[in-house]
């Protein structure tokens, strides 16, 4: 496990955002690494890993040799169209400040449509301060040369662009680490949806 | 000065650590005990001139190590250590304020950041990027204009509107002050500004930068 992903799992757990019981599932999650931390964390909650079908193809072993793969659903998807519905945490790590405006908004009202009341959107991401911090700009005008559109975005603007794509009750919380945690809560509401099932 | 510098460092019990590449001189610790008998040296052998570029993972434990440090951002490890990593982007950033005319801009004082756009040929946008990370180096300041206008907010974001980051709109009128004390080596005659390292005229980021200006193709 990478450093960041260490800080992500560590800012998740710390910060009270998750549920103790109840389907996490985790939105463009890559192999599996957090997810897998998070359950072996927390022996109550369940799993979901989304990501596309060819990047979760390694998740069976990391999921094996985390001994949660009994506990995790693998879904192979596109977070632009549609995410499996009925969680009661949806998780988004270092995925929105890889995205333009656009395309993250296309994520995140997915995302919300397959929320259902009550269940709360965990944004672990970088949360740029308004004064200058050194980490952090750098880390911005790289992406200039490694990143198409991405963009690490103000609190006003996380608050904007989750206000305007299907998700109100907005809350920060600093960390200390390099990625804060916003939490949020959907306002489009889908149909009745099912528990999501999965291999 | 000096003397009286030391004075409150060694009342205060400020931690300090000396991180060098070789054994100091025992003259220069004699007298470093005198003055500061809190002060630890930490050797990295071989380490040249810049052990905290040499071995930035130990350095970056040995600087967690040192003293107390208040519990809020900009002490995490992980992320002094990604400060640290960003020498390249440090110079790059330096590099296209030069090639893309911006120092020679600014030498004049103030200025808009929409005109330095302008003269630069950059999308305003990726410019500002580019000077926030200019501002966290200490090259430039940033403020807000006359223009400013306040915090802009989501229809929908009733709630939980107060965080505790600062929460001022960034997409605002910005002005741009070079920072006096390195201001005339940055600025470079404009016969020199083509002369950028990198094998390109701008350097990578300034390349970025008017790639993404208005009209420009992609």
């Amino acid at each position: 496990m990478s450093q960041a992903v260490r800080d992500r799992v560590a800012s998740l757990l710390a910060t009270g955002a998750l549920p103790e019981q109840g389907t996490v599932v985790d939105v463009g999650g890559g192999n599996g690494t957090l997810l897998a931390a998070v359950l072996t964390a927390r022996p109550a909650l369940t799993g979901v890993l989304v990501d596309q079908p060819d990047v979760v193809e390694g998740a069976a072993r990391v999921f094996g040799e985390a001994g949660v793969a009994d506990r995790c659903a693998v879904v192979g998807g596109d977070f632009f169209t549609a995410v499996p519905a009925g969680g009661q945490a949806y998780v988004l790590s270092a995925i929105v400040l890889d995205w333009d405006d656009q395309s993250a908004g296309s994520i995140l009202r997915a995302t919300a449509r397959a929320m259902p009341a009550g269940a709360v959107l965990v944004v672990v991401d970088v949360v740029r301060p308004d004064h200058p911090d050194e980490a952090v700009d750098l880390l911005h005008v790289n992406m200039l040369l490694t990143n198409s559109g991405g963009r690490i975005r103000t609190a006003a603007e996380w608050a904007d662009l989750l206000g305007s794509n299907g998700f109100d009750h907005i809350q920060f919380t600093t960390t200390g680490h390099l990625y804060a945690v916003v939490t949020a809560k959907p306002n489009l509401f889908p149909a009745p949806s099912t528990t999501p099932e999965g291999s | 000065m000096i003397a009286g510098a030391f004075e409150v460092l060694r009342e205060a019990r400020v931690p300090y650590r000396i991180i060098s590449g070789a054994d100091p001189d025992p003259a220069y610790r004699h007298w470093l005990a005198e003055r500061l008998p809190q002060a630890t040296t930490t050797v990295f052998p071989a380490s040249g001139h810049f052990p905290h570029l040499s071995r930035p993972d130990e350095f970056a434990r040995w600087l967690a190590a040192t003293g107390d440090w208040p519990p809020v951002g900009g002490t995490d490890p992980s992320r002094r250590l990604l400060g640290l990593l960003a020498g390249y982007q440090r110079t790059q950033v330096l590099t296209a304020m030069v090639t893309l005319g911006v120092a020679d801009e600014l030498a004049a004082g103030r200025r808009p950041v929409s005109e330095l756009a302008a003269v630069a040929g950059a999308q305003p946008q990726a410019l500002e990027r580019m000077l926030r990370a200019a501002a966290s180096v200490g090259l430039v300041r940033l403020e807000r204009g006359a223009g400013s206008r306040p915090p802009r907010w989501g229809g929908r974001c009733a709630a939980g509107r107060r965080t505790p980051f600062e929460t001022r709109c960034s997409s605002t009128a910005l002005t741009c002050t070079p920072s006096g004390a390195t201001w005339p080596i940055v600025s470079a005659p404009a016969s020199r500004r083509s002369n950028a390292p990198m094998g390109s005229p701008t350097g990578p980021i300034g390349a970025a930068i008017r790639r993404l200006a208005p009209g420009s193709t992609r």
